[in-house]
């Protein structure tokens, strides 16, 4: 073989190599950012999750609290007499009771009943409108 | 080649570890007062509809018995009061939520003081 040919197959042959070599970087790099895209997505949902959680189980303490002063004090003791021992009594739930702990406990919503309120975080206590068993529902945001 | 097959690889053990922790359900937890609270409200309503636990067989037992049955369907909870065996579950199914122990001064036929023991249960 003519030694000009066998140099200039060497030659080819480095190039070649040089390439792939660079490809395969290439690809590697784009594999390496698609992960660390995964990494930041990844990082930011938990992140995000915890602070929801964070809020979620401090409404719900919140609620706990508020939801056993309103049992306590507010339907317990109004309107008990010795003939009507049974609660919320004669006396209706009435808000006056529970007025100022919407701020206290920083809620921008505080719904206290016997029905459910949608969108918010609940509880519920187990109390006797007349005779009969009933869910107070304490719903807060 | 072989950088590429690696990245891949650690791609594809990244995506899955990335997944198991996303599918990680953190949901807030129900305070243990607040499950207490549920089992002294039960305590509330038998002394303020009956004064004490009534005795097992009695008229009062029976509507106590509607009562829980009652609470169970409003709100799911097996409640199960030791001292006269009264439940409104069927056999002794479920995961424990709560036990309270109260005493109370049975008067009938002499003072007496009782004890009672609470018991939420969830059933499986």
């Amino acid at each position: 073989m003519n030694p000009i040919d066998v140099r200039a197959k060497a030659i080819d042959k480095r190039t070649t190599l040089r390439a792939f070599v660079t490809y395969d970087t290439l690809f590697s790099m784009i594999v390496l950012v698609v992960m660390l895209f995964e990494i930041i997505y990844t990082v930011s949902t938990v992140i995000h999750r915890t602070n929801n959680y964070k809020r979620g189980q401090n409404i719900l303490n919140n609620l706990v609290i508020v939801g056993d002063y309103v049992v306590n004090h507010c339907v317990v003791k109004t309107g008990v007499t010795s003939d009507d021992v049974l609660y919320p009594g004669r006396t209706e739930l009435t808000s006056i009771c529970w007025a100022g702990l919407k701020d206290r406990f920083g809620f921008h919503r505080l719904d206290i009943g016997f029905s459910k309120t949608d969108g918010e975080v609940c509880i519920y206590r187990i109390v006797l409108q007349g005779s009969s068993p009933k869910m107070l529902y304490v719903c807060g945001d | 080649m072989v950088k590429f097959i690696e990245a891949i690889f650690s791609l594809v053990v990244l995506t899955l570890l990335c997944m198991t922790v996303l599918n990680i359900a953190i949901t807030p937890k129900t305070p243990r007062i607040y499950r207490e609270q549920l089992a002294q409200d039960v305590w509330r309503i038998v002394q303020l509809k009956y004064e004490n636990l009534p005795a097992t067989g009695s008229s009062d037992w029976i509507k106590l018995n509607a009562d829980l049955v009652k609470i169970k369907s409003m709100t799911g909870l097996c409640v199960y009061i030791k001292g006269v065996q009264i439940s409104n579950c069927r056999g002794s199914s479920g995961v424990d939520i709560v036990t309270i122990h109260r005493y109370y001064v049975d008067y009938t036929p002499l003072p007496w003081v009782k004890d009672v023991a609470i018991t939420l249960k969830r059933e499986q």
